[in-house]
């Protein structure tokens, strides 16, 4: 372990409602992973912010385990009495514990990174150090040099009392700045020098695994019948967004920092549907590296002097079906450069049968995913033959098109198999066991970038412009998250939704129930929401509740319906004929597993 | 509802209802600025109040082409305190009908897009139901009109330019600060609503928006969320007894500004400084006299807050003499000298605008109102970017 240690201190958990009430305002931090701050760099950061050697200093991480102020103890300048408690006890245990003790200096760093503040809080702040700093004396001896991780450092820079206290000798103590947007400054410098964006890029990079399922669940998906020209294919990965989440050019940079070895002097040649994406990691790769020289786009065909002068060419493509577009690019180039040496093929995503060699090239992909894409030939397409609605694909756009026919018995079916979601006689809350039921929280958590498209826009058919204020649901898992995947799809806050037990539903319904806030929601436009309907028992229930707390429903949202068409323009009827908007309807009603056993 | 109904329920006078529109004065293109608003309120609205009436007074802002956004939150401030005085009134709100000269129906239809885009109805809330407030064939003024012009769905895919940035970033709207303490059962400005309003301004990158739209730097933009939006924000804070907080901005395409406008109606600048003013200057000032304090008076107040080393909060026995808190005094020096922009303050009756320095003393104007409150309005010049 290193001899010296530096102290990054940061505010628990258990005191953000109280910074946040004095203009601390925590935001989140999203261009930095979880657990980013607890790694090396940090510690190379804060070396470089201080002028300090990194190979001769450790780090080590403590949550300051100090009382809030209380109003009646002191006052209305509480955040200032907070700090000036939060810097004793760093000082405190800087100065004390195993590593620090002998140290010719305390070095903390006060990591506010997670908060929004402007000029006038980094005034309480410092206003907190300096009463500790006049009260204690070993803390005037030491040499203390302090690192504050901002988000902005200009909050501490235009802060009047920063400036008053970094320029005064009073204070024996060194002040540095680390930016959240890559750079540092000491003391009074308004100079602000780049820290090196290796250290974030290394920060930020993750591994396969995590790329995949940053992809595949985490990102917005579209899945139908979409017509390429070259093939046909069932999930669409929303690229454009994909590549601007935290870490994803990271991982790629490396990948295609693997792929292109120790060569320099490369162009990089984009093709592919999705162009927003390509053209932001093209300049990126540009911008990063000075190896990588230029960016261009193939739109067809592409000019001698582009390729000819570079040392290699690093043809940058979206996804790869059949690879046949790839090589189009590929044989254009080695035609003009009268050479395949050093001409790479990276793409971000590969389907499962996708070639990686075969077609006199090799395409390497930084995920494949375990979908296939089948030939343009009906016969041999999957999806042609069980006559799922088709989009043709001509740019990235029409990839977000929801086809009203949406969810087909295939997709749902097929999500289903999935998440292994079907269930067969287990008994529900509601006590009664069924012969098949269908778990849907898996496949909301799963499916829920392409859910919340089908949704958004089988919402704003049924009912358009009518924005709902609340969203009344079951207190159940189920229910739940169903909702919150509609505040997703409509854009609302996730305080909209209002989750009651089953046990108030059934209180309700009695006819002598009485509630205690019949007007709670009279002002609200209520949007009655559950993952399915069986029977429409619990759509009854919270159409009741809501109507008996003042409102009327202005619509039913679940993801399946298993009522047939009478059974559900009776429901309709009994909800005032608000619109029930489900996106997969069984062919079939429920079946109770008494029935079947007696049967 | 019919007319009579409508009375009674205002005024609480039964009587035959009389309808009497009030127009306020707008400037020849159409243009309902801060300025006109007062000019309305002091010349027409003060006169009926107190007095015994039958009439619906119809407050017709059908000819305003063009909104200034601070005087669309002031307005809604100023409504509360007419509906709180019992003065009968409805809004007529701009909209295009079979009247409507052809080459005006454009700026009618943008005008009420506006009005709908930036959810005035969220301003209205606070002065009542809208059923009580607008004219009866307007009741659904907000709930079925079209957003043609300022809409976020037609420009999400390709935005182009400062003002469809920021509608599909979501920032165009007047954001509400205030929310019911379930303790106190009062509203008051709420930390959940700024931490709300400032995510929102973060998530959008507003200063990329600035940087790559307006041709301010990149930090300076990057302060515009981090330090004045948040400032203007906790700012509000410090202003007892409000119950009605907003902010919105909106973009001055024809005087090529931004606008930030920060509304609340709590106890006076003036008001809260009053204590530190005394003990600084000697003086025996009191809060009840404050409104009847010549205009220099008021006005010096208000100055002094903004002024470095002042906060309104009382010392107290642990602190040391120097005080913390300079909220104002940071937004006077962002607005003025990091954006060379202008800060108007209105509060107590007095407008103070600061330009071209901060260190300069403001020019000050008689604003009067007799409601409660404090308005903020920075606007930030465009110099030479797409809007």
């Amino acid at each position: 372990m290193p001899a010296k240690q530096i102290l990054v201190v940061h505010v628990p958990r258990q005191h953000l409602d109280f910074v946040r009430s004095k203009g601390l305002i925590p935001v989140q931090v999203d261009s930095w992973r979880k657990d980013a701050l607890h790694k090396t760099p940090l510690k190379e950061i804060i070396c470089t912010s201080s002028g300090l050697d990194p190979l001769r200093y450790g780090i080590r991480n403590a949550y300051v385990p100090i009382q809030v102020p209380s109003d009646r103890d002191r006052g209305e300048n509480l955040l200032m009495h907070y700090f000036t408690s939060f810097f004793s006890w760093s000082f405190h245990k800087a100065v004390t514990e195993e590593g620090f003790a002998g140290n010719p200096g305390v070095h903390l760093a006060v990591n506010l990174m997670p908060f929004c503040f402007p000029a006038s809080v980094a005034d309480k702040i410092i206003k907190g150090l300096r009463k500790f700093l006049e009260t204690t004396e070993a803390a005037r001896k030491g040499c203390v040099h302090i690192t504050f991780l901002t988000r902005n450092s200009c909050s501490f820079q235009n802060s009047q009392f920063y400036r008053d206290t970094v320029s005064k000798d009073t204070y024996n103590v060194k002040f540095s700045l680390v930016d959240y947007r890559g750079h540092h400054c000491e003391g009074m410098s308004q100079v602000r020098k780049p820290i090196g964006r290796e250290l974030f890029h290394n920060m930020l990079v993750g591994n396969d695994k995590w790329f995949y399922r940053q992809l595949v669940y985490g990102t917005n998906a579209f899945i139908g019948h979409f017509i390429m020209p070259n093939s046909h294919v069932r999930t669409h990965y929303d690229l454009t967004e994909f590549v601007r989440e935290d870490g994803i050019y990271e991982f790629l940079y490396r990948r295609i920092d693997e792929t292109i070895g120790m060569r320099s002097n490369v162009i990089v040649v984009y093709h592919g549907i999705e162009r927003v994406a390509l053209q932001r990691l093209s300049s990126q790769l540009v911008r990063h590296s000075e190896r990588f020289t230029d960016a261009i786009e193939f739109q067809g065909k592409i000019r001698p002097e582009d390729v000819m002068g570079a040392d290699a060419v690093l043809i940058l493509t979206d996804i790869v079906n059949t690879g046949r577009s790839v090589k189009e690019v590929y044989d254009k180039i080695c035609a003009l450069r009268e050479s395949k040496e050093d001409v790479f093929c990276y793409s971000v995503i590969a389907m499962e049968n996708s070639p990686e060699a075969g077609l006199g090239m090799e395409i390497l992909a930084a995920a494949r995913i375990q979908r296939k894409y089948y030939e343009t030939d009906k016969k041999k397409c999957l999806l042609c033959q069980l006559a799922q609605p088709s989009t043709e694909v001509h740019k990235a756009e029409d990839f977000r098109v929801v086809h009203p026919d949406q969810l087909t018995p295939y997709d749902f079916w097929e999500m289903v198999f999935d998440c292994r979601a079907l269930k067969r006689k287990e008994q529900e809350h509601t006590g009664r066991i069924l012969a098949y039921r269908v778990e849907t929280k898996d496949i909301i958590e799963r499916y829920r970038h392409w859910l919340k498209n089908v949704l958004k826009y089988k919402l704003e058919s049924a009912m358009p412009r009518r924005v709902p204020t609340k969203i009344l649901t079951i207190r159940e898992k189920g229910g739940v998250a169903f909702s919150a995947l509609v505040c997703l799809a409509l854009g609302l806050n996730t305080k909209v939704i209002m989750p009651v037990g089953r046990d108030e539903l059934h209180r309700l319904m009695l006819p002598s129930a009485q509630t205690s806030e019949p007007g709670l929601l009279a002002q609200e436009r209520v949007l009655l929401v559950d993952d399915g309907i069986n029977e429409g028992n619990t759509i009854r229930m919270l159409s009741n509740y809501c109507t008996k707390h003042g409102a009327d429903p202005i619509g039913v949202a679940v993801l399946d319906s298993r009522l047939g068409e009478s059974e559900l323009k009776r429901l309709r009827a009994y909800m005032g004929r608000a619109p029930i908007v489900y996106l997969y309807a069984w062919p079939g009603k429920v079946i109770h597993y008494d029935t079947l056993k007696n049967s | 509802m019919n007319a009579q109904e409508e009375l009674t329920s205002v005024s609480g006078i039964k009587s035959t209802p009389k309808v009497y529109p009030l127009y306020p004065p707008v400037s020849d293109d159409g243009v309902l600025a801060l300025s006109d608003l007062n000019e309305f309120c002091r010349g027409q609205l003060d006169s009926l109040l107190g007095i015994p009436t039958t009439t619906m007074f119809v407050l017709d802002f059908s000819r305003v082409k063009l909104w200034d956004i601070s005087a669309v939150l002031w307005l809604a401030i100023a409504l509360q305190f007419y509906r709180a005085e019992k003065l009968p009134f409805r809004l007529r709100l701009p909209e295009v009908g079979q009247d409507t000269l052809p080459g005006e129906k454009i700026d009618f239809q943008k005008s009420a897009d506006f009005l709908r885009r930036w959810r005035f109805d969220v301003a209205l809330a606070h002065v009542g139901e809208l059923e009580g407030i607008l004219v009866s064939d307007q009741v659904n003024y907000f709930a079925a009109g079209p957003r043609q012009y300022y809409t976020d769905e037609n420009l999400r895919k390709n935005p182009e330019g400062l003002l469809e940035k920021c509608l599909t970033n979501r920032l165009m709207e007047i954001r509400d600060l205030t929310r019911e303490n379930t303790k106190t059962r009062r509203r008051e400005v709420s930390d959940d609503e700024i931490q709300q309003t400032i995510r929102i301004f973060q998530d959008a990158k507003v200063g990329n928006i600035l940087f790559n739209n307006c041709n301010i730097q990149k930090d300076d933009a990057d302060c515009f969320a981090d330090s004045l939006v948040t400032e203007s924000l906790l700012n509000m804070k410090q202003h007892p007894n409000a119950t009605t907080g907003m902010l919105a901005i909106a973009v001055l395409g024809r005087s090529r500004e931004l606008i930030l406008a920060v509304v609340d109606n709590g106890d006076s600048i003036a008001s809260t400084i009053l204590d530190t003013y005394n003990r600084k200057y000697g003086t025996t000032l009191d809060r009840a006299s404050l409104p009847a304090a010549p205009l220099h008076e008021r006005a010096k107040i208000i100055h002094y807050a903004t002024q470095r080393g002042v906060s309104r909060k009382p010392p107290q026995p642990m602190d040391t003499d120097e005080e913390v808190g300079l909220g104002l005094t940071y937004i006077k020096e962002d607005a003025i000298d990091k954006y060379k922009g202008k800060l108007r303050i209105v509060s107590e009756s007095v407008q103070l605008i600061y330009f071209n320095s901060s260190l300069a003393d403001p020019e000050k104007k008689e604003w009067p109102h007799k409601w409660k409150g404090n308005l903020l309005r920075i606007s930030i010049p465009l110099k030479a970017g797409r809007y």
